[in-house]
């Protein structure tokens, strides 16, 4: 699975451009602020509709202009689908065979796309609410049941903290609280489940990609904390709703559940978020980066696009040698750099060098 | 170009109806002005006669030309079943599936915290009033499968349960969309066959 064609308009600094890549390696070479990071950022906007480096969309229409315009050509064995979105009057338009489509899953159904950049080591930050947004983007790519329960958990939540805030004590408050008490725990406990699921296959896949890429005998973990946690997830979940009321009543707003979920990332059992070493932290991010692939391709029998933003130069000689290895022909990888001698000496046989300026984008080599 | 004051003042109230965007207010108001004046009056009475005529039913708040509607008039339907639902428009899709053959009780809405749309905004006591009388057996809760239509749900059985009544609760399958308009016909038969109690 591969995107051959990509035409962008008006996206960020990039010139009106029609791309065609290759199958396996494409590598963006360029100064600073050329336009690099925007071509991997169209694909994964093209892949998921949302910025990856959490810009508002509004964000991503060129200056002085008031849309922005992206289609790719996706090859699927000998099936070819046609994906293009539309951003105006701050509405997108996301249409397949030029049919509109309301489910971003149809898109999922085509491709995936996994990301690796200097900005996930803010996975190991200190605020859980980015490791809460890794798993359920994961998720909800893959398993739309997932994304139901979590919406309507999250509307629940919502509506309950409305309730809880509002100071007046009116008509059948304590009645509705426990209606959506009952909704809280029925999806929650579903979205708790789900997560548990994932997040230990999740762990295999990782654990084994950190003994390849940084030879170790150590055991490298990455570990569930959910909120919730016993046998009886539902009893549990009552019995804290139950103890925490009066003081949720007191603050406003909910204060037990999974929307208080972490995950845990280890080394030799040590918290690396909140003891690892700087290389450490850089080798976690990059592990668990794998495990979404991975876990991909487990899911899908297909291997995500790869899109490496400035990953070669976080990395030492033996290191970028034991990551290109784990890479194969298979996926397609969308590498940016500012340095291609390293790449030129890998060794790939199917490639296409792109140069990025102020903007534009020529195609420099190819080997096919 | 600047539109006749007459013109944009149209469009506007276009604009105000549920899924009219400004284009669309605008086609129909340039549609309008294309239309002869027969037709435009025609239009125009029929908004006026429906605000006139319809109401609600006195018992089920159903729509209804009459105090009491056909559907609560009817002594061949179980008056022992009630099912409740939150707008006049769901008493329509279940009506056409025919499968159907107790009374109804229309909420005209649902418990909305967001929305600040609380019980005493909805028909609740009236339905409560309803199943003190002697008849009420049963109640079917057919409000929708989102969450504003579950909290509604759950909070109904929790204020019906005392009063000995079964309460069940239509069965949603497969979570997509979840509103009743876009249940298939098919799918909403088997929904009401597989209520199960609350
Ligand atoms: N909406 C936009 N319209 C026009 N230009 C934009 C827009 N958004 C970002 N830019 C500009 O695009 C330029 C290129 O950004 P990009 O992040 O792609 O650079 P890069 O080539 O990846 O650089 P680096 O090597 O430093 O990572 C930046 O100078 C930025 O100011
Ligand atoms: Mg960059
Ligand atoms: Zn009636």
């Amino acid at each position: 699975m591969f995107i051959e064609n990509l035409k962008i308009r008006s996206f960020c600094n990039l010139k009106d451009l029609n791309l065609k890549f290759n199958p396996n390696l494409n590598v963006f070479s360029g100064n600073n602020a050329q336009g690099k990071t925007n071509i991997i950022e169209a694909i994964y906007y093209l892949n998921k509709s949302k910025s990856f480096r959490k810009k508002k969309d509004q964000d991503l229409i060129q200056w002085n202009k008031n849309i922005f315009f992206l289609k790719g050509d996706i090859v699927n064995n000998n099936d070819i689908h046609q994906i293009s979105i539309l951003f105006q009057d701050f509405k997108k338009e996301i249409k397949i065979n030029n049919k509109k489509i309301t489910k971003q899953n149809q898109v999922f159904n085509l491709f995936h796309c996994v990301i690796f950049s200097p900005k996930d080591l803010h996975i190991l930050d200190k605020d859980p609410t980015i490791r809460r947004y890794f798993i359920n983007l994961l998720i909800s790519q893959i398993n739309e049941k997932y994304l139901y329960h979590l919406k309507k958990y999250h509307k629940t939540l919502l509506s309950r903290n409305k309730i809880l805030i509002d100071k007046r004590s009116f008509f059948k408050k304590d009645k509705i609280l426990e209606s959506l008490d009952n909704i809280l725990v029925k999806e929650g406990v579903e979205v708790i489940k789900i997560r548990n699921e994932v997040i230990n296959e999740l762990n295999k896949i990782v654990s084994g990609f950190y003994k390849e890429i940084l030879p170790t005998k150590d055991l490298f973990e990455v570990k569930y904390k959910p909120f919730i946690f016993s046998d009886n997830l539902e009893k549990e979940f009552y019995d804290k709703l139950y103890k925490y009321k009066e003081y949720e009543l007191r603050r406003g707003f909910t204060l037990v559940g999974p929307h208080k979920d972490d995950l845990i990332f280890s080394f030799k059992g040590v918290n690396i978020g909140n003891f690892g070493s700087r290389g450490q932290k850089k080798m976690a991010a990059i592990a668990i980066r794998f495990g979404e692939l991975y876990y991909i391709y487990k899911k899908t029998e297909k291997f995500p696009i790869l899109l490496l933003d400035d990953m070669f130069s976080e990395l030492d000689q033996e290191k970028k040698r034991n990551f290109t290895r784990l890479l194969n022909n298979q996926i397609q990888m969308f590498i940016t750099t500012t340095n291609l001698e390293f790449l030129r000496n890998m060794g790939f046989a199917n490639y296409s060098f792109f140069s990025v300026k102020d903007g534009d984008v020529l195609k420099n080599e190819e080997k096919r | 170009m600047q539109l006749a004051p007459s013109m944009l003042r149209l469009i506007n109230e276009f604009s105000k109806l549920p899924t009219i965007g400004p284009k669309t207010a605008q086609r129909l108001a340039f549609y309008i002005l294309k239309t002869s004046k027969n037709e435009v009056s025609r239009l125009s009475d029929s908004l006026l006669e429906v605000k006139e005529k319809v109401k609600y039913c006195q018992i089920c708040f159903n729509i209804s030309e009459e105090d009491v509607c056909p559907i609560c008039k009817d002594t061949r339907r179980d008056s022992s079943l009630i099912c409740v639902v939150e707008q006049p428009f769901d008493v329509i899709v279940i009506e056409k599936l025919a499968t159907y053959k107790g009374l109804y009780h229309v909420l005209l809405g649902n418990i909305s915290p967001l929305e600040g749309v609380g019980p005493e905004e909805l028909k609740i006591k009236e339905l409560l009033e309803r199943l003190k009388g002697k008849e009420a057996k049963e109640v079917i809760i057919a409000t929708n499968s989102d969450v504003q239509g579950e909290t509604t749900a759950i909070y109904l059985h929790k204020l019906i349960q005392p009063l000995r009544i079964y309460v069940s609760r239509i069965a949603y399958g497969i979570p997509v969309g979840g509103n009743l308009e876009y249940t298939d016909e098919v799918t909403l038969t088997k929904a009401i066959e597989g209520r199960r109690a609350m």
